[in-house]
């Protein structure tokens, strides 16, 4: 072996090494690429999705019983909608509201999955 | 053309467009981490999908400031750093590296080019050398990949490279002792 460590050109000659090209590697880091992207967008769903639930339960019933029902302060209704929430106390028309409610959040979710599968985000 | 590429896959999220550039970068990249790596072709053909997968989360941190493939080596060494940490962490010995502070022992009997003596380089070291010389990068991208002062870009080369001749050295004579 020569030693001529010095010199540039042997060095760069030494130290080269042929070119690299396969099919497989490209597509296996594509197909990473894909799964990771589906799992960010995943994690944006079940954020969006327990955003939504929230909102849905704490809100809907006191909306629908503000539009419906003509209370006369909204302060008044959100206590009232979450004393029944926790205590159970809940009379036939706030039970609708419920249901509704949940209604929405389902459409919510069927919402979000659709866009999931159909790439829409 | 290459810019070009970038910016589809920065406005759009282009696969086709990040596969192109992939196709043109990987040799380079992959031949640095087999080197880094030690010939560990499994190991190196990871840590090179991880640093394209890596590249294609952050492009759009990449301004255009210095080559594209600069930049991908710069993300490669991280990759290899980091990775070589976390087995130092796991195991407490360092598996890839056997650099050994320049303690040359008697086993470089069957070492027989400068690429095989490499490996008791330490990876700083390895990496400098295989950026100058085997992929002519200039000490300014040098410097910014590996993180470290212009200043001491130089320096690191030639220390590098006397250290591979003294190993080279060693070699020839332990040769020459056993005929």
């Amino acid at each position: 072996m020569k030693n001529d460590f010095l010199d540039d050109d042997w060095l760069k000659d030494e130290l080269s090494d042929d070119y690299i090209d396969d099919d497989d590697f490209s597509d296996s880091v594509v197909k990473k690429i894909t799964f990771h992207e589906r799992k960010s967008k995943r994690n944006f769903y079940f954020l969006l999705a327990a955003l939504l639930t929230i909102t849905s339960f704490l809100l809907i019933p006191d909306l629908i019983m503000l539009f419906t029902e003509g209370a006369s302060s909204l302060e008044g209704l959100v206590s009232f909608s979450l004393f029944d929430s926790v205590n159970g106390h809940k009379n036939s028309s706030f039970m609708q509201m419920e249901f509704i409610g949940l209604c929405v959040i389902l459409l919510s979710f069927v919402m979000i999955w659709s866009c999931e599968d159909f790439d829409l985000i | 053309m290459e810019s070009t590429l970038v910016e589809r896959v920065q406005r759009d999220n282009d696969h086709l467009a990040f596969e192109q550039l992939m196709r043109k970068n990987q040799s380079p990249i992959r031949q640095f981490l087999r080197r880094l790596t030690v010939q560990n072709q499994a190991i190196a053909d990871e840590l090179a999908q991880e640093t394209f997968l890596k590249a294609f989360v952050n492009i759009k941190t990449y301004r255009g400031e210095g080559k594209f493939l600069s930049w991908l080596f710069k993300i490669a060494y991280q990759q290899f750093v980091s990775s070589t940490r976390k087995k130092v962490e796991q195991s407490n010995t360092e598996l890839t590296d056997q650099a050994d502070d320049g303690k040359f022992e008697h086993r470089l009997v069957a070492e027989k080019t400068a690429k095989d003596l490499l490996k008791y380089l330490k990876p700083d070291e390895r990496a400098i050398l295989l950026l100058h010389f085997s992929h002519d990068l200039s000490h300014q991208d040098i410097a910014t990949i590996l993180q470290i002062p212009l200043g001491s870009v130089k320096t690191l080369i030639r220390r590098s490279r006397l250290k591979l001749q003294s190993f080279a050295q060693e070699n020839k004579s332990e040769n020459t002792n056993e005929k």
